[in-house]
């Protein structure tokens, strides 16, 4: 059987799924860090994307 | 991979996870949320502290509860996870304050020979992207999962 330490060398989690938490799944709830994502983006794009404009 | 992290829920589409900080401070719950910003699979990654009272979350707060080495091997638990379900996102994270920016570079770093195999990592220096390198100074970053061939936990 295998232990929490055998299970903790596992990259990916166990998550449980909690059906409380569905009422955030639709709703954005840090928007200035969203904005900032999007304002980045705008600016630079994807890394591979300025890789690939490189000449 | 040895980390000491503590236990994730999350909601059905796998965006939003949820865990419990426990330290000299008491229990606090911690959201994690990945919000898509654009059609090129672009994701925020933002966590921060939920009030107990007033549900509201803060991503400014340093909460100081004697755990952040657990608190940042839960966060990067939860990008492996999100990535487990969204193979092709791309994942941006910047702080709300230098400070905040500066507990995910030590993040990574403190991670990075763990997930530079797992993950393109990028870091954001002036009005570039470029290959992250451990130990310098970024404004933001942004990850991509290339290693689509990771052990997952089983449940017992």
């Amino acid at each position: 059987m295998k232990n929490i330490l055998d299970l903790n060398e596992k990259k990916i989690p166990v998550v449980r799924v909690d059906k409380s938490l569905n009422k955030y799944s639709k709703v954005v709830l840090f928007p200035e860090k969203v904005k900032k994502a999007k304002d980045a983006f705008a600016k630079l794009g994807l890394p591979e994307e300025g890789e690939k404009r490189k000449p | 991979m040895k980390l000491d992290r503590y236990e994730l829920k999350s909601d059905q589409d796998f965006t939003t996870f949820e865990f419990l900080s426990e330290g000299p401070k008491g229990k606090i719950e911690k959201i994690i949320q990945f919000s898509l910003v654009n059609e090129r699979n672009l994701y925020n990654l933002a966590f921060g502290d939920k009030d107990a009272i007033t549900g509201e979350l803060n991503d400014r707060t340093i909460t100081d509860n004697g755990d952040s080495e657990k608190v940042l091997a839960t966060v990067v638990s939860a990008v492996y996870a999100f990535c487990h379900r969204f193979p092709d996102a791309w994942i941006y994270a910047t702080g709300s304050t230098a400070s905040r920016t500066r507990l995910y570079r030590m993040g990574i770093n403190k991670y990075y020979d763990i997930v530079v195999n797992d993950f393109k990592i990028f870091g954001q220096e002036l009005s570039e992207w470029e290959l992250y390198v451990k130990g310098k100074e970024y404004e933001a970053f942004v990850i991509q999962r290339k290693n689509l061939n990771l052990d997952y936990e089983k449940h017992s």
